[in-house]
């Protein structure tokens, strides 16, 4: 026997009610969509700022010239075609897909679970992959087959295991949200110990270059690495978005997300197996980049609400245009030094976390 | 006609029983009042009705049991409005509400939808509310949020955890009596539990009593709520008084030891 749907509600006319609530749902939908246009425009005007930055000596109107003639397909002055498409290109590009990425994973976090201090960094997954890089450059042990690809595949696969630990462990004790947060804590102090505890023994230069990896860097990306975080955003971002009504749902609680339909144990395992792809696949090229998972989803938020259809897109956005941001000013700051990009993250984050934190005590986010 | 049926329906927590070997059928039209004390396991047997909670033995919706039904199915069918909001993110009231069409839409919302969120609205006089946020409104205005968005999802089975508890009198009033007019006039069959045995007498066509786990009671609220029952229940003397033609129970003293 096929049930049909529930009982109709006899709804009266609504001609003359005005429909208010249709008119502010479509008014509120134009301002998120010209919103996205802006943050769009606000992050390509970054990405051409960036492409301009840095200690090559080339000025914006050659950097300008060298599109243009790579474009019409002319011929190139070499030096500036490969300080343009060898070195910075791709660094831009990753920059703006790694923000974008770990925004919307600290946005799909904080939602399935209801939690607003979840994100990568939070969770303790960075420190895990801290910890599996350190031992690929202190052991030289790992997985792949050339130095640099011990340290990227340790990482990837720490951070998978992190993610793998603290669903587990959540898992076991019920899986609510604050579960979740003390054993996401209980795996950041975990592996923040072991690294300490290798660091001890390591030697300087080892030391110098675990503690170069955690402070989170762009200068590492290659082209192909651009490729493989473009591609895993590809395939994982339309996924989530056409998750939203279940995120939104598993944000008011398990219990509610059940009674609208929601298989919410499911849901949240498949989100989480799904970010924790996208955040091994960004943190195990750049190392440690804090606070734009945290603060990207509560900028989001405080301008669209929480709507997770316009607030993982937007989120993405805002990520994308603040690790831009940081890069510049990271490659701007100080003539002929790059800071890296994690430091110049952490700076705009912590003041902004500390406001969070005044906020959060009111039970309101 | 829906009709849901639990059949031997037992929950265990931690190894203790919460609900033992219940077993109910409700029909499209009827309005239970869940009635026992705390912890009798009344939460526990909702719960277990919206398939919240998976128990031991069947719950059946027309015969179909409902860990064969697909979720959405389900939720088109039976909707749940829990005691409290365990969210904590900022969401306007309206919103909140909109979300009771999640079994109805997979992205995009539809005029039918905004219409159906605008009647339930209206109906339990949320709509100056629409624009504020869940969490600055009263904790009164936040239940009929919830129960607004059960609504909204057009369910022939609506299924209520104490949802006047934190209601002043007037909100209580009006909670029951659009509870009562869906009853009556949309024939969905309402399954809520209830403290306040006056009010259950008042607007429930049925009350199921349960005690030590167990179904006790089942039928009339004339035959069940009596103050021999509440005495042995509840441990509380009190006397059914019915001033002005509207029944209710006046608790007098709590009888220890009874």
């Amino acid at each position: 026997m096929i049930l049909k749907p529930g009982v109709a509600l006899s709804i009266p006319d609504t001609s003359s009610k005005g429909r208010s609530l249709t008119r502010i749902y479509l008014r509120d939908k134009i301002q998120k969509i010209i919103l996205m246009g802006g943050l769009i425009f606000l992050l390509l005007l970054l990405l051409c700022i960036s492409i301009t930055v840095g200690s090559a000596g080339l000025t914006p109107g050659e950097v300008g010239m060298t599109f243009i003639s790579s474009l019409l397909g002319s011929q190139t002055n070499s030096y500036s075609t490969a300080i343009v498409f060898g070195l910075r290109l791709h660094r831009v590009l990753f920059g703006a897909c790694a923000g974008f990425g770990l925004a919307i994973c600290g946005a799909v976090m904080q939602g399935i679970l209801r939690n607003p201090l979840a994100s990568p960094f939070t969770l303790g997954i960075s420190s895990a992959a801290a910890f599996g890089a350190s031992i690929a450059i202190v052991c030289g042990v790992g997985i792949g087959i050339w130095n640099e690809g011990f340290i990227v595949t340790n990482a990837f696969v720490f951070t998978l295991l992190a993610t793998m630990g603290i669903y587990l462990m959540a898992k076991r004790r019920g899986m609510t949200a604050e579960t979740m947060v003390l054993a996401g804590i209980l795996i950041m102090y975990l592996f923040s110990a072991m690294t300490s505890f290798l660091q001890f023994f390591a030697s300087a230069e080892h030391n110098q270059e675990i503690v170069f990896w955690t402070f989170g860097s762009l200068s590492r990306t290659t082209w192909e690495k651009t490729v493989a975080i473009f591609t895993i955003l590809v395939f994982s971002v339309p996924y989530l978005l056409w998750k939203s009504w279940d995120i939104n749902a598993l944000a008011e609680g398990d219990e509610i997300a059940k009674g609208l339909g929601v298989a919410a144990d499911r849901t949240r395992a498949l989100c989480m197996g799904v970010i924790s792809i996208i955040t091994a696949g960004i943190i195990c090229f750049t190392g440690t980049i804090g606070f734009i998972g945290l603060v990207a989803p509560h900028i989001a938020r405080m301008l669209i609400g929480a709507d997770m259809r316009y607030l993982i897109p937007i989120s993405g956005l805002i990520g994308a245009a603040l690790l831009t941001g940081a890069d510049i000013l990271s490659r701007s700051i100080l003539q002929d030094q790059i800071i890296p990009v994690g430091i110049m993250t952490a700076f705009i984050g912590i003041p902004f976390f500390g406001y969070l934190f005044m906020r959060v005590r009111r039970e309101y986010w | 006609m829906v009709t849901l049926t639990a059949d031997r329906v037992s929950y265990t927590y931690r190894e203790k029983p919460v609900i033992s070997d219940i077993s109910l059928q409700v029909k499209s039209g009827e309005f239970v009042g869940l009635c026992g004390k705390n912890g009798s396991g009344k939460t526990t047997l909702l719960k277990c009705l919206g398939h919240i909670l998976s128990p031991r033995g069947k719950v059946l919706l027309n015969d179909i049991d409902l860990i064969s039904m697909p979720s959405l199915v389900r939720a088109q069918q039976i909707g749940y409005v829990p005691q409290s909001v365990h969210g904590r993110i900022a969401r306007s009231v309206f919103d909140a509400v909109l979300m009771g069409r999640r079994p109805y839409i997979t992205w995009g919302i539809s005029a039918h939808d905004l219409d159906i969120v605008e009647s339930v609205m209206e109906l339990l006089g949320l709509l100056p509310f629409a624009e504020r946020d869940l969490f600055e409104i009263s904790g009164g205005e936040r239940q009929k949020t919830l129960i607004a968005r059960a609504i909204a999802q057009e369910p022939a089975i609506l299924l209520l955890d104490e949802p006047t508890s934190s209601l002043d009198l007037f909100h209580q009033l009006e909670v029951m009596e659009v509870i009562a007019s869906l009853v009556a006039d949309q024939g969905i069959a309402v399954v809520m539990a209830i403290h306040d045995l006056s009010l259950a007498m008042r607007y429930c066509s049925r009350i199921v009593l349960i005690h030590n786990n167990r179904v006790v009671r089942d039928g009339p609220p004339a035959d069940i709520l009596t103050s021999e029952l509440i005495a042995d229940v509840y441990q509380v003397d009190a006397y059914l008084s019915s001033d002005g033609g509207i029944p209710h129970i006046v608790p007098i003293k709590a009888a220890y030891g009874a």
